[in-house]
């Protein structure tokens, strides 16, 4: 932006001398608050999005029939531990939850 | 050698590093300095205290910053803007031409008597021709720097640099002879 010809510049450009800090920067130091940990609303979002998209899936797939069943054997009582309704859902949820967690984590 | 400003920055998220930030601060202190010295008509007192709560700002909101290499332009938009909201508290009435008339003759002080006429003159200017002839000169600010610091577009800080210059070759064209010989 400097012209050569230009007296002006010559002049802007010897007034600009550096200003010494002075306890300048301990004042501010001095005055700082405690940081705020980082909200970053994109890392519940996802978190809730990883859930629900679990569970929806879940539900329409045809695991979700397992859910049914699952229900239907509780209302019985007839559930046992090895009732493919259980592992799926928690396989589902399992999934959403390690899936949203792991991308977090590299989101740092 | 000191870390670089992205470096700096990452500390101060991560850590909550103080001492990364007083770093940042050291670093670029005679910058904001400057330019809120010349945005407040050289009342260093007012200026130091705009500075402070620049940095303040810029404690409180340093997630926002994305690219922590551009902390500079950053922080520097932030003083701009601590400026225009301290001018909204305090109305100023611009000096007018006539104020200045006695102190643009130049005297035997030479550069000394220059640069306080120089700072003196500044006063004429509106504070985004201050603020871009600042940058400009000395800091060596681009324009498009500029321009995203005053958030405004590039030919508009154009305009206030030919504009700024053309106020103070006329506040000072007493020493135009004296500066070119």
């Amino acid at each position: 932006m400097t012209d050569p010809t230009d007296w002006l510049d010559d002049v802007l450009e010897a007034t600009a001398a550096p200003i010494p800090d002075d306890g300048f920067t301990d004042r501010v130091v001095q005055a700082l608050p405690p940081l705020r940990p980082r909200c970053d609303p994109r890392a519940p979002i996802l978190l809730a999005a990883g859930l629900l998209g679990g569970a929806v899936a879940f539900l329409w797939a045809p695991g979700g029939r397992f859910l049914a069943d699952a229900v239907t054997a509780v209302a019985a009582f007839g559930l046992h531990p090895f009732h493919p309704g259980v592992p799926m859902a928690a396989l589902a949820v399992l999934a959403a939850v390690v899936g949203s967690v792991a991308y977090l984590a590299t989101e740092g | 050698m000191e870390p670089a400003d992205a470096v700096l920055v990452q500390r101060v998220l991560v850590l909550g590093d103080r001492h990364a930030f007083a770093t940042l601060v050291r670093r670029h202190q005679s910058l904001v300095r400057h330019l809120l010295r010349r945005l407040a008509c050289e009342d260093a007192a007012r200026a130091d205290d705009l500075a402070q709560e620049t940095f303040l700002r810029a404690w409180r909101g340093l997630a926002a910053l994305r690219d922590g290499g551009a902390f500079r332009p950053w922080v520097c938009r932030i003083a701009w803007r601590v400026f225009l909201n301290s001018l909204e508290k305090k109305h100023e009435d611009p000096l007018e031409e006539a104020d200045l008339a006695t102190t643009v003759v130049p005297g035997p002080a030479g550069r000394a008597a220059l640069r306080l006429d120089l700072e003196r003159a500044m006063v004429l200017l509106s504070p985004a021709e201050r603020a871009v002839l600042t940058l400009a000169y000395g800091e060596d600010a681009t324009r498009e720097e500029i321009a995203g610091i005053l958030d405004c577009p590039v030919p508009t800080v154009k305009t206030h640099v030919l504009r700024g210059k053309e106020k103070l070759r006329r506040a000072l064209g007493a020493w135009a002879d004296q500066v070119t010989t």
